[in-house]
């Protein structure tokens, strides 16, 4: 779900470009020197899983995952996809160079909200569940009562990956609608078609959460909303 | 003795200012020939640098799958203007040349960015970067992806042959995805803990927050000159190409 | 007579811009026997590993399992199901959250039942005397645990050959003992990788060595 360079116009390219690199800085100044290797690695994780396809029928789709990576990453989601995109671009030349402020936009903002609507979800969620859900067996919570337990992440990871994913169609129909008349159907085409993914982006980011709750809950307990989750363990550490 | 000036080496910051402003020219270029003509400077510059072109256009054949798509579909989804009619369908000439210049459009950059900067390495683009006033702490991130995204790729093949041998298929069942699900997590969670240990490591070695750079550039005269003759073609190409009536040759449009 | 799980006939190997890894090895594998293969680190026998699962493919030569020749992707899927693959390093092997998921994998693959596969695996768990793993976090086990979960992940499967890379390192004593009991107890094919002598006596009836390309038996 790129654009690419040429199609949009100037003024949204202008436009596009500032709110991205003050959503850059935004995310940067949220950043403690001791997240940048998590961060990284993180993004770096992003790249890599993006060549997975998840088998459809007779096709098959990639993933985005910015739902997750909001959640994950918090402000530092910006950053992190911005150094995602420039990598892409540098490397494969894939993406274009003007329209790289807009897909930053198109794809970060949609997961950055999502951390921001969703994250308290989780933290009540965390409240609420007994520490460790797969730690151990001899925890004596009802059985149905666990079940329950489970799916309520599984559940706010879905709606924070169908939200990241449907709010970055609609800005990239937005975006292609914003240059003109001529790409109306294109646009239009392009939601409809990719109306699935939005129900199967939720169940991977559903799924994934639910595992990483379960492997790291530290990298989701007691976030303040407006920094890194990674800075947030850290500094627990520390002191 | 001409030609040799064009394989010499260049502060990297002067070619990322130059492709920079060429795509920004580009992009604000409205009329057809215009585009055209940019075109035509951009497979100059290839040819002058040497990019493979072959390779190149590969590369460029693999751009957005869904963007081509949404290319080829314009001439008949942007009804407008006059239409032929081919085997009962009719094709729409605004939307044909609309296609078309975005096509240019998107190829010249792609083209201008492979002549200049295809032979610079990552790392030395990202410290380009830093040199440019790019906060340090976005080019450390930058720099430990390049150095980790390999790590990690072997990694996930590595568990991607483990499930193999176990028998693990690919198909549209629960099954299957959860497990992939448990895949892409299993390597968040290896790269969260990477992240970790080259921390420790960092501080290990001393580490307290700022990171060094090696690099350092050197502008020279040969950067001056590469800007002043770029600029000064960039400005006849456009005086040239605006002169040309193509218009009145194929009952142009000008969008934007 | 017993009957011939593998053969490898004559197989060359190299990766592409190295010097040849094997050539013109030859190595059998029959039913209900357990065999040792030593030899220095980089001379190859994760390498064999991969040629008989056919994760690489040889450059000249046969393989032959469970009585077919394979040859193409779709001939050792087959082999898959029927030889279970220990991976040297268990991190590489375990992606699922739970020991019961981990476990219940390859059952899954292999089109069981979601029930069935469960059954399966708290026999193969207590078998292994990890009774009560069920719901543990496998990436938060200790190595020695990790190296048993993979076992059992692999013994899940009910397979007819074992291929296991050095099972041994990072085990305590006492997953030590434990081990080579099961091991013993175990009436299918071996073929173990290890440095380690005593283990390796303990369990097979023949040792090869692995080098220059060739197996020699010990
Ligand atoms: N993916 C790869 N690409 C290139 N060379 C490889 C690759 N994997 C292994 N090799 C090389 O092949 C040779 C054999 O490797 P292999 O892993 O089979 O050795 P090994 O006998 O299992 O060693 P160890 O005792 O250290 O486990 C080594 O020289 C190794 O460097
Ligand atoms: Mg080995």
């Amino acid at each position: 779900m790129h654009i690419m360079d040429g199609v949009v116009s100037s003024s949204l390219v202008v436009g596009a470009t500032i709110v991205a690199v003050s959503a850059v800085g935004f995310g940067l100044k949220r950043i403690e020197p001791d997240d940048i290797p998590k961060i990284a690695l993180l993004a770096a994780a992003f790249f890599v899983a993006s060549v997975i396809r998840v088998p459809i029928g007779p096709t098959s789709a990639h993933l985005m995952l910015t739902g997750l990576l909001g959640l994950v990453l918090g402000p530092a989601i910006f950053p992190a996809i911005f150094a995602g995109l420039m990598l892409q671009t540098f490397i494969f030349g894939f993406g274009g160079i003007t329209v790289l402020g807009l897909n930053l936009v198109n794809m970060a903002l949609p997961g950055f909200l999502a951390y921001l609507i969703f994250m308290p979800f989780l933290q009540k969620e965390f409240q609420s569940r007994a520490r460790d859900l797969y730690a151990s067996s001899s925890s004596s919570g009802h059985k149905t009562f666990r079940f329950i337990q489970k799916n309520r992440t599984f559940l706010i990871g879905f709606c924070a990956g169908s939200f990241a994913i449907a709010g970055s169609l609609l800005m990239v129909a937005f975006s292609l609608a914003l240059s003109g008349q001529a790409f109306i159907p294109v646009a239009k085409f392009m939601v409809l078609a990719n109306l699935p993914l939005i129900v199967i982006e939720g169940l991977f980011v559903g799924v994934i959460l639910q595992f990483l709750t379960s492997l790291k809950p530290e990298l989701f307990a007691q976030v303040n909303l407006l920094q890194t989750p990674a800075l947030q363990s850290s500094t627990e550490l520390r002191t | 003795m001409f030609l040799s000036f064009f394989d010499t080496r260049f502060d990297p910051r002067t070619l990322i200012f130059l492709t920079l402003s060429f795509s920004v020219v580009v992009i604000s270029v409205s009329s057809f020939q215009l585009s055209l003509g940019l075109f035509i400077f951009a497979l100059g510059l290839a040819v002058l640098f040497r990019a493979p072109l072959v390779s190149t256009f590969k590369k460029i054949m693999l751009l957005d799958g869904f963007m081509i798509l949404a290319l080829l579909s314009l001439p008949f989804t942007f009804a407008s203007g006059p239409s032929l009619l081919i085997w009962g369908v009719s094709v729409y000439l605004d939307g044909f040349w609309l296609a078309v210049s975005i096509a240019l459009k998107a190829n010249s950059i792609f083209l201008c960015f492979t002549a200049l900067m295809g032979r610079m390495g990552v790392a030395e683009f990202a410290h380009a970067l830093a040199h440019l006033k790019v906060p340090t702490q976005f080019v450390q991130i930058l720099l430990l992806m390049v150095r980790y995204i390999d790590v990690l790729r072997l990694e996930l093949e590595r568990m991607r042959t483990a499930m193999k041998c176990r028998g693990f298929q690919y198909s549209t069942s629960w099954h299957c995805w959860k497990s992939i699900g448990h895949l892409i997590g299993m390597l968040f969670v290896r790269s969260i803990e990477r992240g970790e240990q080259i921390l420790t490591a960092m501080k290990c070695r001393g580490f307290q927050g700022t990171f060094p750079l090696l690099h350092h550039f050197h502008y020279g005269r040969r950067d001056s000159l590469l800007i002043l003759s770029f600029f000064s073609g960039l400005l006849l190409f456009l005086i040239f190409s605006s002169s040309l009536n193509l218009a009145s040759l194929m009952e142009l449009p000008s969008h934007g | 007579m017993a009957e011939a799980y593998f053969k490898l006939q004559d197989i060359s190997f190299s990766r592409p811009g190295f010097a040849p890894l094997f050539s013109e090895l030859n190595f059998e594998v029959y039913s209900r026997e357990t065999i040792g293969l030593v030899g220095g680190n980089g001379a190859g026998k994760t390498s064999l590993f991969h040629l008989l699962m056919g994760l690489l493919k040889p450059s000249s030569g046969e393989i032959i399992a469970f009585g077919k020749t394979c040859s193409s992707e779709g001939d050792f899927l087959d082999v898959r199901t029927q030889a279970g693959y220990l991976f040297q390093n268990s991190d590489d092997q375990l992606f699922c959250p739970t020991v019961e998921e981990d476990v219940s994998f390859g059952p899954l693959n292999l089109g069981q039942s979601h029930k069935k596969a469960i059954e399966i695996t708290t026999k193969v768990l207590s078998d292994l005397g990890l009774s009560g793993f069920e719901k543990r976090i496998t990436h938060h086990l200790s190595g020695g645990e990790k190296r048993l979960v993979a076992l059992a992940s692999v013994l899940a499967m009910e397979p007819k050959v074992l291929l296991l890379d050095e099972p041994t390192t990072g085990l305590d004593e006492l997953a030590y003992e434990r081990l080579t009991d099961i091991l013993k107890r175990l009436d299918i094919s071996k073929v173990i990788i290890s440095h380690d002598e005593t283990f390796l006596s303990a369990l097979t009836e023949r040792t090869y060595r692995l080098k220059a390309g060739q197996l020699h038996l010990l």
